[in-house]
């Protein structure tokens, strides 16, 4: 079995469910086929190096896959014949690979994806809980203060000012975990 | 045979990029680094100028031509922000 890698770019303006069932379409043809799909890798819309079709974006998908040789030409003339695909290509990356091998790094590497995104959570959850007691402390700090010099009148201004302060940091503490998580379609996107 | 050995231009970084940073990749999805071995107007930068050895030249070519082939890179103007 050998080992392919194929871009396609698919029409940006396609209905949500018809690009879905495009994509259906081919995936279907490669497991039909005795295919085994390692990677379906949406890269998103993208501005294209020049234009296809009239049209100057268009939304990447990167397929990495195994399959027999007589597959590739079946899903190329599907491909051409499909008027929602606007350009594809095809790369062999390995000429003779074991299907449970791939199947093992595909496991490996969702795992990996995984520990990577729950570390990222912990972190941002680590993280907000530090704003929450930094808030804390500062809330406490606050009480006291204006209890020695000033009227008790203000002390509740203050309080309500440190706990608008969590609400505000916590969001900007998450966003590093999204980020991670996207990381690869985000470099590709921009 | 003197005047062929003035020297008139000075000398570029004589180092395959790929050579001396085994971590940089050619690959046809990145034309980001790609980019970067291209004139403004696309063309591929011959290596006397880039000082890219053969080997990592020709991985360099076919990474820029299936780039181009995909709309990742144009065959001519300038590459988008990618
Ligand atoms: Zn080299």
């Amino acid at each position: 079995m050998r080992r392919y890698e194929t871009i396609f770019i698919s029409d940006p303006d396609l209905p949500e469910d018809n690009r879905a069932a495009l994509f259906e379409r081919l995936q279907g043809l490669i497991t039909e086929n005795n295919g085994y799909i390692a990677f379906f890798d949406e890269w998103g819309a993208r501005k294209l190096a020049y234009e296809v079709k009239k049209k100057k974006r268009g939304y990447y998908v990167l397929m990495d896959f195994c399959a027999e040789g007589s597959l590739i030409a079946e899903m190329e003339r599907i491909m051409r014949i499909d008027d929602r695909v606007l350009k594809f290509i095809t790369i062999q990356t390995n000429e003779d690979v074991d299907l449970e091998t791939v199947k093992e790094q595909v496991a490996t590497a969702h795992a990996e994806k995984e520990a990577a995104q729950k570390a990222a959570a912990e972190k941002a959850e680590a993280a907000r809980l530090e704003a929450e007691k930094l808030a804390e402390e500062q809330a406490a700090k606050a009480e006291e203060a204006p209890a020695e010099e000033a009227p008790a009148e203000e002390a509740p201004v203050d309080e309500a000012s440190a706990e608008e302060t969590p609400a505000e940091e916590a969001p900007a503490d998450e966003a590093p975990a999204q980020d991670a998580e996207k990381e690869e379609s985000t470099e590709e996107d921009k | 045979m003197a005047f062929r050995r003035k020297r008139r231009f000075f000398h570029r970084r004589k180092v395959c990029r790929f050579c001396a940073d085994k971590t940089l990749e050619i690959n046809y999805k990145d034309p980001r680094t790609l980019k970067y071995f291209t004139t403004e107007r696309g063309k591929i930068v011959p290596r006397r100028i880039s000082g890219t050895c053969a080997k990592h030249q020709r991985a360099l070519t076919t990474a820029i031509k299936r780039a181009r082939a995909i709309a990742l890179m144009p065959f001519v103007g300038n590459t988008p922000d990618a």
